[in-house]
């Protein structure tokens, strides 16, 4: 072998993962990742805060409103005191006012915000000032947000960034529309600028989607993997009695007397505390291979469903789940669209005037049956 | 999963068409700088998380200033180590120079939402978070004024929950904390172990 051969080999074996690593940045330019995923988790957050408004409305002047305890006073202080009066102060006490009319008004247009997030009518716009309306009722209660509220919080800010309107939208269907007409029309499409601008601004949307997305899945490992870490170092979760605890603590039970039932059985409540620890820990790990992610979604959806029905956290649960679909990749929405469209299909054959569940809700099933 | 679904076309995708020289100059600085801002704040979220870690001490300030008010990580309150006392709130109002009877407010709150499948979180959350506070600050040495704000809060709280029952706050109202023990798994609750113990929390004027 020639000393020339021999440095070529070298160059190729280090060339190699170079050439890698510009193929997938190239990729992550070209690809928005998982857009199904991405439009789950719009529908999922946009209906679950429609929910969430609706079933405070009655409580929310005492919640967020003129009513408040935390009354604009206290309010003010505690602002200061964290050192968030500074430029955007007007942004965080946006809700703070003694007009009942304006904090409705307010309320009222959050309400609006989320439905039309949750339909997907012009997403990105939608998502901005749902994510301004969000922060602002997040500050406003900060003496009493659950762990929903937190959440909720978490994935308003990174939707923004994600391209979550291309699927299961009312802006899909108007481009599929739009799309046909001008098929029909012969291409007469209104470009506003040259063609490859048109490319560039795709690509940068793209790497932008590409991003929020990932933040997402960090955010979700990163909440699996401090709870197992917060967990770990409880002596009752080593021990396994800390889901008789939780059963038996009387500020967290929907249903005392299944609380108690699941308490009485020893070795079954601790077994549930063990799978819940190694599940959370096990998660930001198993998430990565193609087939133990389903078996980890699994556990993480039953115990969800647990806590949302027995711990009374059915909206915290709810959002978790959500959080956890950014791992569900293309195949799968695609394959479950597909059965839901083969459901449909089957009895509309036998009675035609069944009443159809809208394909939309194909995303929102594992969410509705805790919510 | 079914390998064999293809998924449909997305018109909204970049085509793949090649860029010029300036456009593609533009998109490379532009998706640097995406993933420049994404590393810094994955580096800040975990810094953030991981408040022990002696990186995390040197730069609190800096980690801090980056994560709020926008990305809060309260993640110690979903895997708590759960408390073996039942704590409940309970307040007396004063009449008139005349105390009245403790009035259990927890207990309320939990017979308000108890098979309620989608409970309010003015029933579940607002005293129970009140009371913690307070009780947290109040341990502080060296925290009069946030105190100060907490207890206000804490009496500001009770005050609307008395009014909801349709209780007369009067002049003044006592707070007591009533902490009951949750019995040990497998053991039979003892009188002795189960029964309440009191803690008095504050003294206050209803200022009218």
């Amino acid at each position: 072998m020639t000393v020339r051969a021999a440095l070529a080999l070298g160059r190729d074996a280090a060339g190699g993962p170079l050439r890698q690593v510009a193929a997938t940045a190239r990729k992550l330019t070209l690809q928005p990742l998982a857009p199904y995923s991405a439009a789950a988790i719009r529908i999922g957050l946009g209906g679950l805060y429609l929910i969430h408004l609706l079933r405070e409305s009655v409580r929310a002047d005492r919640l967020w409103g003129p009513g408040s305890p935390f009354t604009a006073d206290l309010f003010a202080q505690t602002l200061e005191a964290r050192g968030w009066d500074g430029p955007f102060s007007w942004w965080y006490s946006l809700l703070v006012t003694d007009s009942a009319l304006v904090f409705w008004a307010w309320y009222g247009l959050a309400v609006v915000l989320s439905a039309l997030l949750m339909l997907g009518w012009r997403t990105r716009a939608v998502s901005v000032l749902f994510w301004f309306l969000v922060v602002a009722f997040y500050i406003r209660g900060s003496m009493a947000n659950s762990g929903w509220a937190l959440l909720s919080l978490l994935f308003a800010n990174y939707l923004v960034f994600v391209a979550s309107g291309r699927h299961w939208s009312l802006d899909a269907r108007r481009r599929a529309r739009r799309a046909q007409r001008e098929k029909a029309a012969a291409g007469s499409r209104f470009v506003f600028w040259g063609e490859e601008t048109e490319e560039l601004r795709r690509r940068l949307v793209t790497v932008l989607h590409n991003g929020g997305m990932a933040m997402i899945a960090l955010q979700v490992m990163v909440i699996y993997g401090s709870a197992a870490m917060y967990k770990i170092q409880g002596e009752s979760w080593r021990n396994g009695t800390a889901l008789y605890y939780s059963m038996m603590y009387d500020d967290f039970s929907t249903f005392p007397e299944l609380s108690a039932w699941i308490a009485s059985h020893g070795t079954f409540a601790a077994l549930m505390a063990y799978v819940t620890v190694f599940s959370q820990m096990l998660f930001p790990a198993l998430v990565f291979n193609r087939r133990l992610k389903y078996c980890i979604l699994v556990v993480m959806l039953t115990t969800h469903i647990g806590i949302g029905l027995l711990m009374a956290l059915p909206m915290f649960s709810a959002i978790t789940i959500v959080g956890d679909l950014v791992f569900l990749p293309t195949t799968f929405w695609l394959a479950a669209s597909r059965l839901v469209r083969t459901v449909r299909a089957a009895p509309e054959e036998e009675k035609p005037r069944a009443p159809v569940p809208p394909a939309r809700e194909a995303a929102d099933a594992g969410v509705g049956s805790s919510a | 999963m079914a390998e064999s679904v293809i998924p449909p076309p997305d018109p909204l995708a970049p085509r793949g068409t090649p860029l010029g020289a300036s456009r593609r100059g533009i998109l490379r600085w532009c998706a640097a700088f995406v993933a420049f801002v994404a590393l810094v704040h994955s580096s800040m979220l975990l810094l953030y998380v991981a408040t022990d870690f002696p990186l995390s001490r040197t730069y609190a300030k800096q980690v801090n200033g980056w994560m709020r008010p926008l990305f809060p990580q309260d993640w110690s309150i979903f895997a708590p180590e759960p408390s073996k006392f039942n704590q409940h709130l309970e307040v007396r109002a004063n009449v008139d120079g005349r105390f009245g009877p403790w009035i259990d407010l927890t207990a309320h709150d939990n017979a308000a939402y108890r098979g309620e499948l989608l409970p309010s979180i003015e029933d579940q959350l607002v005293l129970r978070r009140a009371v913690s506070q307070y009780r947290s600050n109040a341990a502080r040495p060296d925290a009069r004024q946030a105190t100060g704000r907490s207890a206000r809060y804490l009496l500001n709280v009770v005050l609307v929950r008395l009014d909801a029952i349709g209780e007369e706050p009067g002049q003044a109202v006592q707070l007591r904390l009533k902490s009951t023990r949750i019995p040990a798994p497998g053991t039979r609750p003892d009188a002795s172990v189960t029964r309440p113990r009191y803690q008095a929390l504050g003294y206050w004027k209803v200022r009218p």
